[in-house]
C-alpha cells in the first residue's frame, strides 16, 4: 500500500520539501544565531495578533461556506440529473475569471455608489449609502465567493453514497423529515463537511489577493505580512521564519479539529465513533423542536429524490445568485466603451474584445494557461489518486504524517515554494519552460487532489471491491471496476479544482514563466501596478461564454443519447 | 555527500522535466550577443516604453529587444542568487533600488561607457552608481469632481488633513506600500518641506491617527487609488499624476493639483551577473536621449531626467510633465536613501518603519 504513495511523495519531496527546506534552513542561518528570526517572531504582539486574525477570517469563512453550502449539495444531490448538472455549471462560471476581476466587481458591487448600497438606499432600508466595501464584511464575500465550490464539491461527492433508503427506512418507522434528516442523513454527510471545511480554512488562510484589495487594516492577513518580508524587505530568513509559524499553528488547528470532531479528517477512519456521537448532538439540539410537533402526524416518504425543504432550494437560489451576481457585473463591463473601468458603462464596444484577439500577447498566453493546466490536471491525478486511497486504506505507521505532508503545500504561503522553486528550477534550466511550470502547478494541485479523493473515499463501502478480489480480479481491476464509479463525482471534482489551481495561479506565473512561458493570469495582472486593462473583463466573459456553450453542448449531447435509451455521460 | 543527494534529487527532476518536455513546443531560447532583455511594469506603461524606446532602439543598433515583466525584488534576488539571471535590465524605484544596491544585487553602472555629451544633460541627481533615473514621477494630491473642483479642494497636505474644511472620504498609501504614507503626513503636520528627514515617524504616527476615521483604505497598489476615484468611493487620495492625468483626459471625474506633490525617481538597473551589460548599457545611453524620451512622455506623462527632451515638445505637451519647471517647484523630493539608511541594529529605517506600522495596525 505504500508503494501507491511513492509517486506523489518523490514529487513533493523534490519540487517542494527539498526547496521549501532549502528556505528554512536559511531562516536558521542569520548573523545573530540560529533563533533570532524566532524570537523576533515570539516576541513581535503585533504578529500574534494578526496570525489570530487570519485563523479568524479563515474560520468565519468556513463556517459561511458550510451554511450556504450545504444546503445547495443537498438540494443537488436529491434534484434530477439535470438540474444537479445545471446548478453545477452555474456555481462554477465564475471560476473562469481571474481573482482580480472578480474583486473588482466586488468593488463595483459593494462600493458608496454600488448596486447593493443603491437597492438599500431605494428600498428606504436605510438613509445613506453604508460603507461596506473595505470592510470585513467584503472581505467575508469576496472570499467565500471564491471558496464556495471548494465546499460544495467535496460534500457532495460524500453524500452521493449515503444511501437514501436509510432515509426513507428511518421515516416509514415513523420519523418525521426533519428528524429523519437530521439523525440518519446528517451524520452520514458529515466527513464530506469535514473535508470541504478544511479544503475551505487551510485554502483561507493562504489566500491573499481578495484581503488586501477588499480589506482594511483589521483584515491584513499573516500571508500578507510574509510577503511583504519576501517582495518588499528582502528579509528571506525572516520570512521563512514567518512560514515556519504559519505552517506549524495551521497543522496543529487541523489536528485539534480532526480530534475534537473526530471527523478523521487528516487519518482515514481516526476517531469515527467520536464523531458520530458529536454529529448526533448537534442534530438532536437542533431537531428537538421539530421532532415535537411532527410525533403526531407520521408522514411515509419515498426515498426523497426529487424534493428538498423549501428552506434548502430557497438558501440553494440565493446562493447561487450570490455566485452569479460579479459575472452580471463584467459582463457589461466588458463591452464598455470607456478607456478605463467604469460601471454602468457610459458607452459600449467591442473594442476589448479587438483588442484581446488582435494582440499575441494575450492570445499566447491563453494557449500556454490551457496547455499548463490540462497537462497539471492529468499528472495531478495520476500522482494524487493512488496517494489517496494508500492514506484512506493504509494500516501502516506514519498514514497521518503522510497526509500533513501531502497537505502541507497548501497552508505553504505559495510565494514561499516559488521562491524555493527558482533555486532549483534555476539549475535545471526550467524557468520560463513548460514542463517547470507543470511541475511547480502540480505542488498546490496535489493536496487538492488528495484532500478531496480521500474525503470520497472514507465513505465508500469497501465489501464489493473485497468481494471482487476474493473472487479472483486483480486488485486494480477489482477497484476500477467496484470503487471507482462509486467516487466518480469526487474524481471529477478533484480533477477540475487541479485544473483550476493551475489555471488560476499568478504567484508561480510571475516566478517561473520567464520570458516565453507567459499564462493568462500572469498576463492580466501585468499594467496592475498602473491600471486595470478593461481587457480582463472581455477575456473573463469569453471564457465564460465557451464554457457554456461546451457545457450546453454536452447537455444536448446527453439528452439525445438518454432519448436513445443511452447511458448519461 | 548532502551535496551528493542534492545532486541525484536534481537528477530526478531533470528526468522527470524530461519526460515532459515531450510536451513542450517552445523551449528557452538562448541569448546571443544581439540581444536586450528589459522588463517592466507591462500594460499600457510597457507598450509606451515598445513604441518610444525598443522599436527605435532595435532599428538604431540593431539589438534586439526581449520584453519581460512580473518585475519583483524576490524575482530578482533569486536570479542573481543563483546566477541564472533572466533580465539584463529593469525598472525600479527608489525604495527598490536601495534595497538591491544596498543587498549587492546589482551592476555598477560604468559612467566611462556611456556617451558624455548625453549624460551631461541629465539631471545630476539621476546618475546614481548602480542606476540611471531617466523619468520622474509623482504623487500627487487627487481628488473627485464629483465632490471637489478647480477652485475648492485641498491644496496642501495640512488641507486634505482638515476633515471640517474638507469633508470627505480619503485613500491613502499603507505604511507597509512603496509609497509611504509618513511624508505627506509629517507635512500635514507643520513640518517643512526642507526639514523632513530624518523623518520623525514618531510624530507621523500622531498625524496618521488624526486622518485615521476619515480614511476608508491603506492601498497597497497603485491602481486601487484612481479606480477608488473614479467609481466615487473616496473623495481625496495621494495618486500617481501619470495615471490620475491619464483618466483625466480620457473623460473620467478626478483631478488633481501639482501643489504639494511627491516626486522621485524611476530608474534603469542592471542586475549582477547581467548576460548582456554592455547592451544594457548601450540601451541606457539610449533611453536618456532627449529625442526618445520626448517621444515616450508623449505617451506617458512622466518627468524626463534629460532636459533636451523639453526642446521637442509643444507647451501643451511640457505643461504635463512633473518636472516642468513650473509643475517641479510645486513639488518636494522624496529622499528613497533615508529609508534605507541603517543603524547600530542592522536594520534599515524602512523595516523599522514596517514593524511599526504592524503595531499601529493591529492596536487599533
Amino acid at each position: 500500500m505504500p508503494l501507491l504513495l511513492a509517486p506523489a511523495a518523490l514529487l513533493l519531496i523534490l519540487v517542494y520539501a527539498v526547496p521549501v527546506g532549502g528556505l528554512l534552513v536559511s531562516s536558521l542561518s542569520a548573523p545573530g544565531g540560529p533563533f533570532v528570526f524566532y524570537a523576533q517572531i515570539l516576541h513581535d504582539r503585533a504578529l500574534w495578533l494578526v496570525l489570530g486574525r487570519t485563523f479568524t477570517l479563515a474560520g468565519e469563512v468556513t463556517l459561511l461556506c458550510a451554511l450556504l453550502g450545504y444546503p445547495v449539495a443537498y438540494v443537488m444531490l436529491v434534484a434530477s440529473e439535470r438540474w444537479q448538472r445545471i446548478i453545477a455549471i452555474l456555481i462554477l462560471l465564475p471560476i473562469w475569471t481571474s481573482v482580480l476581476v472578480r474583486a473588482y466587481a466586488w468593488m463595483v458591487l459593494l462600493g458608496r455608489t454600488g448596486l447593493v448600497n443603491q437597492a438599500l438606499v431605494g428600498a428606504g432600508i436605510v438613509d445613506g449609502p453604508l460603507q461596506i466595501l473595505y470592510t470585513r464584511f467584503a472581505v467575508v464575500v469576496g472570499l467565500v465567493h471564491v471558496m464556495l465550490p471548494y465546499f460544495v464539491f467535496p460534500l457532495l461527492g460524500v453524500m452521493k453514497r449515503i444511501d437514501l433508503r436509510l432515509v426513507a427506512a428511518a421515516q416509514s418507522l415513523g420519523a418525521g423529515r426533519i428528524s429523519a434528516f437530521f439523525f440518519v442523513f446528517f451524520p452520514l454527510g458529515l466527513p464530506g463537511v469535514a473535508s470541504g471545511g478544511i479544503l475551505v480554512f487551510i485554502l483561507a488562510i493562504g489566500f491573499f489577493v481578495t484581503p488586501a484589495l477588499l480589506g482594511g487594516l483589521g483584515e491584513i492577513t499573516y500571508v500578507m505580512l510574509i510577503e511583504t518580508q519576501i517582495n518588499q524587505l528582502m528579509n528571506w530568513g525572516m520570512a521563512a521564519a514567518m512560514s515556519v509559524v504559519l505552517l506549524a499553528t495551521t497543522l496543529i488547528l487541523v489536528f485539534i479539529w480532526s480530534k475534537l470532531l473526530g471527523f478523521g479528517a487528516i487519518r482515514g477512519e481516526a476517531a469515527m465513533p467520536a464523531g458520530r456521537r458529536s454529529g448526533r448532538l448537534i442534530a438532536r439540539i437542533l431537531a428537538a423542536t421539530s421532532s415535537l410537533r411532527r410525533r403526531r402526524r407520521v408522514r411515509v416518504r419515498q426515498a426523497p429524490r426529487g424534493q428538498s425543504h423549501w428552506l434548502a432550494g430557497g438558501v440553494t437560489a440565493a446562493t447561487v445568485l450570490f455566485i452569479l451576481l460579479p459575472i452580471l457585473i463584467f459582463f457589461p463591463l466588458s463591452f464598455s466603451g470607456a478607456p478605463f473601468l467604469e460601471f454602468p458603462p457610459s458607452s459600449y464596444s467591442l473594442r476589448w474584445y479587438a483588442n484581446y484577439f488582435a494582440r499575441a500577447d494575450w492570445l499566447a498566453p491563453t494557449v500556454v494557461s490551457f496547455e499548463v493546466a490540462l497537462l497539471t490536471m492529468g499528472l495531478a491525478m495520476l500522482v494524487g489518486m493512488p496517494a489517496a486511497i494508500a492514506v484512506a486504506r493504509g494500516r501502516f505507521r506514519g498514514v497521518g504524517v503522510c497526509m500533513g505532508f501531502l497537505t502541507a503545500p497548501a497552508i505553504t504561503p505559495t510565494l514561499i515554494i516559488a521562491v524555493g522553486l527558482y533555486f532549483q528550477f534555476a539549475r535545471l534550466r526550467l524557468i520560463g519552460t513548460i514542463p517547470g511550470l507543470v511541475l511547480a502547478h502540480l505542488v498546490i494541485a496535489l493536496p487538492l487532489v488528495v484532500i478531496v479523493v480521500l474525503g470520497a473515499l472514507r465513505r465508500v463501502d469497501e465489501a464489493p471491491e473485497r468481494a471482487a478480489r476474493s473472487l479472483g480480479a486483480h486488485p486494480v481491476r477489482a477497484f476500477l471496476k467496484t470503487t471507482l464509479p462509486l467516487i466518480r463525482p469526487s474524481i471529477l471534482s478533484a480533477a477540475f479544482f487541479a485544473f483550476l489551481a493551475s489555471f488560476d495561479d499568478v504567484v508561480m506565473a510571475l516566478f517561473l514563466s520567464g520570458t516565453n512561458a507567459s499564462t493568462l493570469p500572469k498576463r492580466m495582472w501585468e499594467g496592475v501596478r498602473l491600471e486595470i486593462d478593461p481587457t480582463v473583463a472581455a477575456v473573463s466573459s469569453l471564457l465564460i461564454a465557451l464554457s457554456v456553450v461546451l457545457l450546453s453542448i454536452n447537455e444536448i449531447v446527453n439528452r439525445r443519447a438518454q432519448r436513445k435509451g443511452g447511458v448519461p455521460t | 555527500m548532502t551535496r551528493k543527494i542534492g545532486h541525484r534529487l536534481s537528477l530526478t527532476v531533470a528526468a522527470l522535466a524530461a519526460v515532459l518536455a515531450v510536451f513542450d513546443a517552445g523551449q528557452a531560447v538562448a541569448q546571443d550577443k544581439g540581444t536586450v532583455t528589459i522588463a517592466s511594469f507591462g500594460g499600457k506603461f510597457q507598450d509606451g516604453l515598445r513604441k518610444a524606446l525598443f522599436k527605435p532602439f532595435e532599428e538604431a543598433t540593431g539589438i534586439k529587444v526581449v520584453e519581460a515583466t512580473g518585475i519583483s525584488l524576490a524575482k530578482i534576488k533569486a536570479m542573481v542568487m543563483t546566477q541564472n539571471v533572466e533580465w539584463d535590465l529593469f525598472e525600479c524605484v527608489p525604495s527598490e533600488y536601495y534595497v538591491l544596491s544596498q543587498q549587492n544585487m546589482l551592476e555598477k553602472i560604468d559612467y566611462g561607457l556611456l556617451d558624455k555629451t548625453i549624460m551631461g544633460q541629465m539631471d545630476p541627481k539621476a546618475l546614481a552608481p548602480y542606476g540611471v533615473g531617466f523619468l520622474s514621477f509623482s504623487q500627487v494630491i487627487s481628488y473627485s469632481t464629483r465632490k471637489y473642483s478647480k477652485e475648492n479642494h485641498p491644496h496642501t497636505w495640512a488641507e486634505v488633513w482638515d476633515l471640517k474644511k474638507y469633508p470627505g472620504k480619503r485613500i491613502l498609501p499603507a505604511g507597509d506600500y512603496e509609497i509611504e504614507p509618513m511624508e505627506p503626513a509629517l507635512l500635514a503636520d507643520g513640518v517643512a518641506p526642507d526639514k523632513l528627514y530624518p523623518l520623525d515617524l514618531d510624530r507621523a504616527y500622531k498625524s496618521l491617527a488624526k486622518i485615521k476615521p476619515a480614511v476608508i483604505k491603506w492601498v497597497t497598489s497603485s491602481s486601487a487609488v484612481p479606480q477608488a476615484l473614479v467609481d466615487a468611493e473616496a473623495d481625496i487620495g495621494l495618486g500617481a499624476v501619470a495615471r490620475i492625468a491619464q483618466l483625466k483626459a480620457e473623460g473620467a471625474a478626478i483631478d488633481f493639483d501639482w501643489n504639494q506633490g511627491l516626486i522621485t525617481s524611476d530608474y534603469w538597473a542592471i542586475p549582477r551577473g547581467a548576460k548582456n551589460y554592455r547592451n544594457a548599457l548601450k540601451f541606457i545611453e539610449f533611453a536618456s536621449q532627449g529625442k526618445p524620451i520626448a517621444e515616450l512622455v508623449k505617451i506617458l506623462p512622466f518627468g524626463p531626467s534629460n532636459r533636451t527632451a523639453f526642446d521637442y515638445l509643444t507647451a501643451e505637451e511640457k505643461a504635463k510633465l512633473p518636472t516642468y519647471p513650473e509643475n517641479l517647484e510645486k513639488q518636494i523630493w522624496l529622499d528613497p536613501k533615508w529609508w534605507a539608511d541603517v543603524d547600530g541594529s542592522g536594520r534599515s529605517n524602512l523595516e523599522k518603519e514596517h514593524a511599526m506600522w504592524n503595531a499601529w495596525v493591529t492596536q487599533q
